[in-house]
């Protein structure tokens, strides 16, 4: 036979499992699913039975009850039928689901198993991969092998078992009846391969194009910047294009044979009644064979027909899976360089003396990147590494961390061999800062302690829900943040964040330090904050939280839902404020309309327009609309669009529009008698502005101004966080506010935070777990310069003696507190020296910094 | 002093800052609907005596017209003592140069009285850029003949001994 039935399993070398793209498509059947596994088998030899029974049945139900008229018997063997047949059925069932959950676990373990693997292989082999294909790899590609792994054993074996038991039951009917029947599969199971083979050729082809397609996808999606700045669509097209064309073609050639290979077998099967009626026909005639059987002997050709079926459909589903799956692990198949082994204990801290002695680094496609470097820093030496691009600068650096392995020569920290240690130990000794680093979706904190917590044991890594694991003290990581420079940015996600409104005691901490704010700092911040005042109009607040002046306590009063509400407009109506707000929206409306129609809706140009990008187009509507009819004619829905604009109109910010003196003297009027149509309404409903207590649903910082911040200008930043964090030291609850702002989110690949921040979380995550040799790569590219000098001085202060420090460096101008200078070329150290020497030498460093003379 | 008050009779904020904006050779020739979106993202700052707008080094990303008040260019001198290179009054507009592309500063920029400016952000200019693709030649144009004039009067005026430093019309 063609296709392989009872697969054994085959099992890993000794005690180890293999790599895991070695591995077997029937591991992941048999491997930890042993017992579902026999508990299949003993279901499926038990269904076989139940399906044999029906059709012995029907013989002696046509043979012996019917011929003899003989009811009782009638009744028992029908009875037998249907009890045979509802177990079939409950059978059945029980076996997919066995298969189901088979599937499942392998698929959950293939999945966990490659995509532990994938982390851990070479960074070379991202440098040419796309994100997407391992995404399509490990979803789409995987799940029929997963499928396939449910299948694998139950499939064969239940229809097998059950072709044999018909056949043999055929036979014992008649056995030149049945052999002649029987003739047909050899010829099926001969014809079906050659089909196959061809349909596989062709299978394999789309595993290869779907997966360049999603790669190229991939591709476009991330550099989509680049396609528009360009207008490349038209490459990008084509590039597609002929892919996806490709695959169209092998994707009908595929089908083509796939079909062929069901139609064929169609085919032949069906050709088996026929060699019935003609052959069995003619027994019957002559008196050879009984009608019941004959009978029995047609159900059973049918019944022949579905495991046969099942068989053929398993077939197709083996080759599918199995190419899929190869051509899957075969891509992956390079084994981590670096095996990351999990620890129990500890690694040992390493002395940090660094020696490289005649380095070689060759890529895998023969380029020699770094060419015989040497060099010894004692501990707590500091070295600069600086050179033209291309000259093997970051190689160097990356070899030293381990990121890649070195082609020749040594380098050791602390007198141990680099490649000899382990990934844990060099965790543990070396941080590395990159010039790009990567932030994680989360808090401030969680990437904070990203690196520290992966050091910790793995056990305890593991067993630990996110929240308990060990973390330093709050002291160490302020400290940390300070360092880096990136306290104040955290302070500021602190103050932009809301109170627990059960704190009491925090919430009396602010209003002291409101009122010590506008006593000390209120006339010189008057530039850059709108205090809030009940006798005048707010200018950096929304027309609706002008009227309210204060928050709502239930939900259903909030500000973006007070346009629809029935009695807030009857309100707006009393105050006579219902029609010029129509009037307002209209205007805001046609503003909107003129300056931003036709533009694309990049999100910048809407940042200060009263209209949302996406509803440009229902103002347009809505105006055309009101060309030729009054706005009372307006369907309430637009009414309310119109209301929502204009109350949510804020001079300071939509400047396209002014702001009346008559209409701000309704506005003021109007929140006059807020509070007592409020207490008519529902008492308690709202809580109005009050200098002496505190304003839930605004930040802290804007408690604390009583007020709104009305400047986004750098300068002014400074200055309101430098009065801010005075006042915050004076009352003791710096620390808390900082803590509130470690749980900022920094966003998806941490888009929420500057560049300047991204790299100052990299930096503080690298000195939290105080490393005794720290790498960086133009790690401080993206700083402004305060910022930089700051770096500059905690490694020149702190870290001189302590820690060792190779640093690459673009900017020339910070180098000369490093111990040591290395200017690198074309992969090896042309000058080696201290600042001056080389200066005083007027060799390469000297002409780098001065240029040519 | 607040720049908002102003904002409170009957012309738009943003209809002043157009009107701000047109009457600026560098921005002058673009058009209109440009010119409205640009006076719709550019933001008033005040700055008090002494504020640091930016410093050398810095990237300042920004451009700035002067509404009222003084700002000096700055650079260390001899013993770190900042020398004045320049000021910019009531009407002078600078930092069109950081509009187009990022540089570190060589100088200081602070303002020196109660300073009140329009500002505009290389972000916000480069999505202009963006929607615009006819404003970069402009805006380029307008940068040449800014850095020629600049040359053109140093020549006229610097002394003989410094002649050497002129020539930057030439890179």
């Amino acid at each position: 036979m063609a296709f392989k039935r009872n697969p054994k399993k085959k099992t890993g070398p000794n005690e180890s499992t293999p790599l895991v793209t070695k591995r077997s498509l029937f591991y992941w059947a048999f491997s930890g699913n042993l017992k579902l596994q026999i508990i299949l088998l003993f279901v499926i030899i038990f269904i076989v039975f139940t399906r044999v029974l029906p059709l012995e049945m029907q013989k002696r139900i046509v043979n012996e009850a019917i011929a003899l008229r003989d009811v009782h018997s009638l009744i028992l063997y029908c009875g037998i039928y249907l009890l045979a047949v509802t177990t079939t059925s409950l059978l059945k069932l029980i076996i997919n689901y066995l298969q189901a959950l088979i599937g499942e676990r392998s698929m959950l373990a293939m999945r966990k198993d490659l995509y532990h693997h994938i982390l851990n292989m070479p960074l070379g082999f991202f440098r040419n991969t796309q994100p997407g294909m391992v995404v399509s790899s490990l979803m789409t590609e995987l799940s029929a092998a997963g499928t396939f792994a449910g299948q694998a054993f139950a499939v064969p074996v239940t229809n097998v078992l059950t072709l044999i038991a018909f056949a043999g039951y055929l036979i014992s009917l008649h056995s030149n009846l049945a052999m002649a029947t029987l003739l047909i599969y050899p010829i099926a199971v001969f014809v079906v391969p050659l089909l196959q083979k061809r349909a596989n050729t062709a299978n394999k082809r789309r595993v290869d194009l779907s997966r360049e397609t999603s790669s190229q996808i991939a591709e476009s999606i991330s550099g989509i910047q680049e396609i528009q700045v360009h207008g490349a669509y038209q490459q990008e097209n084509s590039k597609f294009d002929i892919l996806v064309e490709k695959l169209k073609e092998t994707r009908i050639r595929w089908s083509l044979f796939r079909f062929g290979i069901k139609t064929t077998n169609n085919y032949f099967v069906s050709l088996g009644p026929f060699i019935v009626f003609i052959y069995g026909g003619y027994l019957v005639m002559h008196g050879e064979l009984a009608l019941g059987s004959m009978v029995a002997f047609l159900s059973a050709q049918e019944k022949l027909y579905d495991p046969w079926k099942e068989l053929i459909a398993f077939y197709q589903t083996y080759q599918d899976a199995s190419i899929r799956y190869t051509r899957t692990m075969e891509y992956f198949d390079t084994p981590p360089e670096f095996p990351f082994e999990i620890s129990v204990t500890t690694p040992q801290k390493l002395s940090n003396e660094i020696e490289v002695n005649d380095l070689f680094f060759q890529t895998s496609d023969g380029h020699a990147l770094l060419k015989g470097v040497s060099f010894s820093l004692a501990r707590g030496e500091h070295l600069a590494i600086v050179g033209f691009s291309g000259s093997g600068k970051s190689t160097l650096v990356q070899c030293i961390g381990k990121m890649y392995q070195y082609t020749g020569g040594s380098i050791t920290i602390g007198g141990r061999e680099v490649s000899s240690l382990s990934k844990t130990e060099i965790i543990e000794n070396v941080g590395y800062i990159s010039q790009n680093p990567f932030i994680f979706t989360g808090s401030i904190k969680e990437n904070l302690l990203y690196a520290y917590q992966a050091m910790l044991p793995t056990a305890s890594a593991n067993q630990q829900s996110a929240e308990n694991r060990e973390e330093p003290d709050l002291d160490r990581m302020i400290l940390v943040l300070q360092q880096a420079g990136l306290f104040v940015d955290v302070l500021r996600f602190g103050l932009d964040s809301f109170i627990n409104p059960d704190d009491q005691k925090m919430i009396d901490t602010i209003i002291r330090i409101r009122m010590s704010f506008r006593e000390n700092f209120g006339d010189r911040m008057r530039n850059y904050v709108e205090f809030f005042d009940q006798h005048s109009y707010h200018l950096n607040s929304s027309v609706s939280e002008n009227i309210v002046f204060g928050t709502a306590t239930n939900k259903k009063f909030g500000h973006h839902l007070l346009p629809e509400n029935a009695q807030f407009r009857n309100f707006l109506r009393i105050e006579g404020l219902l029609r010029p707000l129509f009037d307002l929206g209209v205007e805001l409306a046609e503003q909107a309309v003129d300056i931003l129609g036709g533009i694309d809706t990049l999100d910048i140009f809407f940042e200060k327009s009263p209209v949302p990008a996406d509803r440009l187009e229902e103002c347009r509507h809505i105006l055309n609309h009101l060309k030729k009819t009054p706005p009372s004619s307006l369907p309430p829905k637009e009414q309310t669009f119109l209301l929502s604009l204009a109350l949510n109109f804020t001079p300071a910010i939509h400047t396209m529009t002014p702001l009346r003196e008559d209409f701000k003297g309704t506005i003021l009027s109007a929140r006059d008698k807020f509070p007592q149509w409020c207490d008519k309404v529902a008492p308690g409903l709202f809580l109005f502005y009050d200098e002496k207590s505190y304003t839930h649903g605004q930040s802290i910082l804007n408690n604390i101004f009583f007020g709104k911040i009305k400047s986004d200008l750098a300068h002014a930043q400074e200055k309101i966080n430098q009065a801010i964090i005075h006042l915050l030291i004076e009352e003791d609850c710096m620390e808390q506010i900082a803590s509130i702002g470690m749980h900022f989110q920094v966003g998806s690949t941490g888009d929420r935070l500057s560049g300047g921040q991204r790299q100052k979380l990299a930096i503080a995550r690298v000195l939290i777990k105080q490393p005794g040799v720290i790498i960086m790569d133009e790690a401080t590219s993206a700083l402004d310069n305060k910022s930089q000098t700051r770096i500059q001085r905690l490694i020149e202060t702190r870290w001189k003696k302590k820690r060792t420090v190779i640093a690459v460096i673009h900017r020339l101008d910070t180098i000369s507190t490093f111990d040591k200078i290395a200017v690198m070329k074309t992969g090896k150290i042309v000058e080696w020296g201290t600042y001056s020497d080389l200066i005083d030498k007027k060799g390469i460093l000297y002409e780098l910094i001065y240029g040519r003379k | 002093m607040s720049s908002f008050t102003e904002g409170n009779d009957q012309v738009p904020q943003m209809q002043k800052n157009l009107e701000l904006l047109k009457g600026l050779p560098f921005f002058s020739p673009f058009p209109v609907q440009a010119l409205k979106i640009l006076a719709l993202l550019t933001t008033r700052g005040d700055f008090l005596p002494g504020d640091l707008l930016y410093e050398e080094g810095d990237d300042p990303h920004r451009a700035y017209l002067i509404l009222h008040g003084r700002l000096a260019l700055t650079a260390k001198g001899d013993d770190n003592k900042p020398v004045t290179i320049q000021q910019f009054r009531d009407g002078d507009f600078l930092g069109s140069l950081s509009l187009l592309g990022s540089m570190p500063a060589l100088f200081n920029l602070t303002s020196e009285t109660e300073t009140s400016v329009l500002t505009l952000s290389r972000k916000q200019f480069s999505k202009i850029l963006k929607q615009f693709p006819e404003v970069l030649p402009i805006s380029l144009a307008a940068a040449l003949k800014e850095i020629n004039h600049w040359e053109r009067k140093n020549i006229s005026e610097a002394a003989s001994c410094c002649f050497s430093r002129l020539g930057i019309t030439a890179l």
